[in-house]
């Protein structure tokens, strides 16, 4: 039966003091969790894989907006997690050159990165923002 | 609040496929955390759509796919694709609102979660050969074919290794020349008399067994190889390591129901089986046998007789066992039928809504009998 290990590590924590992310939210990699009740529609990744702007996150206490494109604005709220989540990830280490010449093929890991308490939950539909303020 | 300030969120599609949520339960949290649940987990899984189990040292999950509709996406400040220089801080000195803050990614996770779940699944080891004794190992040649290895069990058994060594030692698992074996029950049932008889022969103490002692005073009798001997003894031991001490009651329990299930699941006289149960206690041990050492083993249909019912291997579903029970016998009493519920549900809240669910209670003279519904 295959079998693959399971670790829990925690990686050591990347520099967030730039970031306005709100401090709950800030977990050791960086990984929070957002929800919407719909679906996202996205165009195709082009060749190069850059990443496509969805929007932007402003936060005041426990509420958060996500401001999409030039007239669309989603309410949301930060929410507890309970139970919380992990976040797993897949990692084939690579053999040793002998160990491969054995035959044994790469092993495969799972491990939990992070774990996450809160979420951001957005339930309403977009609402139209006819005044826009830009800096 | 306006949009200018906020934190730019981009689309990554390549970081998703990587990751996968699992919700963590309490009971996950403890496997986690301990350090001797966390040095041994493995997730074990027969294939791709079989189901996955999370094994630790003592406990094992079963791992389930919750689809949900919403949209889950996973934010991350670094992209997999730039540099560390997103995450430096360049910017630790100057005033937030004057320069454009840190992009996140977000990426979407495949829809739903893993939950775990305590596994229920009861471990089946009869895919391990029997060993019916050395003088027949050799007339039956090589097996070559058949012969698993102890690894092989571990990776075909997906449960944690303290619950595949508990049920290892209850199959008197045993390994010979670097195969592995179940010691067959007749096997069992010839050493164990000449086992005790030398034992007390060479004046050693039940309680306080050493295999090299106890494999010394035996081989004058038996050739048998000292794994076997062990074997036998863990599986009669209070103690999983030496010294073992004899636990006479579970010794005198594995009798009776070797007895038992010899008649399948005929109906035999209460007697007749008393006697042969008694007959196969080696006197040495002194003990008397009594019906309660085999709760949930048997059914008296009537007064005067007996029959083999172990409750391991009634239907799991509710229905179905009920079915069997009354089959069995129509009318029981409380304390009679409470074993062979206790095994499908742990909570006497939860067994007495079974029995109100599908069955019938009846006080007669103080006793409570239960009966089938709608009869």
């Amino acid at each position: 039966m295959p079998s693959a290990t399971f670790a829990f590590n925690m990686r050591p924590a990347i520099d967030e003091s730039s970031s306005d992310f709100p401090h709950v939210l800030r977990t050791p990699t960086g990984l929070a969790l957002i929800e919407i009740q719909g679906t996202l529609h996205t165009a195709q990744p082009s060749s190069d894989s850059t990443p496509a702007e969805l929007g932007k996150l402003t936060f005041d206490g426990k509420t958060a907006w996500l401001w999409i494109g030039d007239h669309q604005r989603m309410e949301g709220s930060i929410v507890d997690l309970n139970p919380p989540f992990g976040v797993l990830r897949r990692v084939t280490r690579k053999q040793s050159e002998m160990e491969e010449e054995n035959g044994r093929p790469d092993e495969t890991a799972v491990e939990i990165v992070e774990v996450i308490r809160k979420k951001i939950l957005f339930t309403s539909r977009p609402e139209p923002i006819v005044n826009r303020n830009m800096t | 609040m306006s949009q200018g300030d906020g934190i730019p969120l981009h689309i990554d599609p390549s970081i998703a496929p990587r990751y996968r949520l699992i919700q963590l339960e309490p009971g996950i949290v403890e496997l986690l955390e301990s350090p001797k649940e966390a040095a041994h987990l493995q997730l074990k899984s027969a294939g791709p759509d079989a189901p996955a189990f999370l094994c630790g040292y003592s406990r094992t999950f079963q791992l389930r796919q919750i689809s949900q509709s919403n949209t889950l996406l996973l934010l991350s400040s670094a992209s997999s694709s730039s540099s560390s220089s997103s995450s430096s801080s360049e910017t630790t000195d100057t005033v937030p609102d004057e320069v454009t803050l840190d992009p996140l990614y977000a990426t979407k996770l495949p829809g739903g979660y893993l939950e775990c779940i305590p596994s229920r699944i009861q471990i089946d080891l009869s895919f391990v050969p029997y060993y019916h004794g050395a003088e027949l190992k050799e007339a039956a040649g090589s097996d070559a074919d058949l012969a698993l290895s102890k690894l092989d069990v571990t990776a075909r058994v997906p449960v944690s290794e303290f619950e595949l060594q508990s049920a290892w030692i209850a199959a008197m698992g045993v390994e010979i020349d670097g195969y592995v074996y179940r010691i067959s029950h007749d096997l069992v049932l010839r050493i164990v008399p000449i086992l005790m008889a030398a034992i007390q022969a060479e004046g050693m103490d039940f309680g306080t067994l050493w295999l090299s002692e106890v494999f010394e005073a035996v081989r004058k009798d038996e050739d048998e190889p000292a794994a076997v001997i062990e074997a036998i003894l863990m599986r009669f031991s209070t103690s999983r390591s030496e010294p073992y001490c004899l636990d006479t009651a579970q010794l005198a329990q594995w009798l009776g129901i070797k007895m038992l299930s010899e008649h399948a699941f005929l109906e035999i006289k209460l007697e007749d089986f008393m006697e042969k149960w008694e007959l196969s206690i080696p006197p040495v041990l002194d003990l008397t046998c009594d019906l309660s050492m085999l709760t949930g083993q048997y059914v008296q249909p009537t007064p005067k007789t007996i029959k083999y019912l172990p409750s391991s291997r009634l239907p799991v579903d509710p229905a179905s066992r009920f079915e069997r029970l009354f089959a069995s016998k129509s009318s029981w009493l409380l304390e009679e039928i409470l074993p062979f519920l206790n095994d499908i549900e742990k909570e006497q809240v939860k067994v007495n809504a079974l029995l109100m669910k599908f069955a019938k209670k009846k006080v007669v003279k103080g006793k409570t009998y239960i009966g089938k519904r709608g009869v």
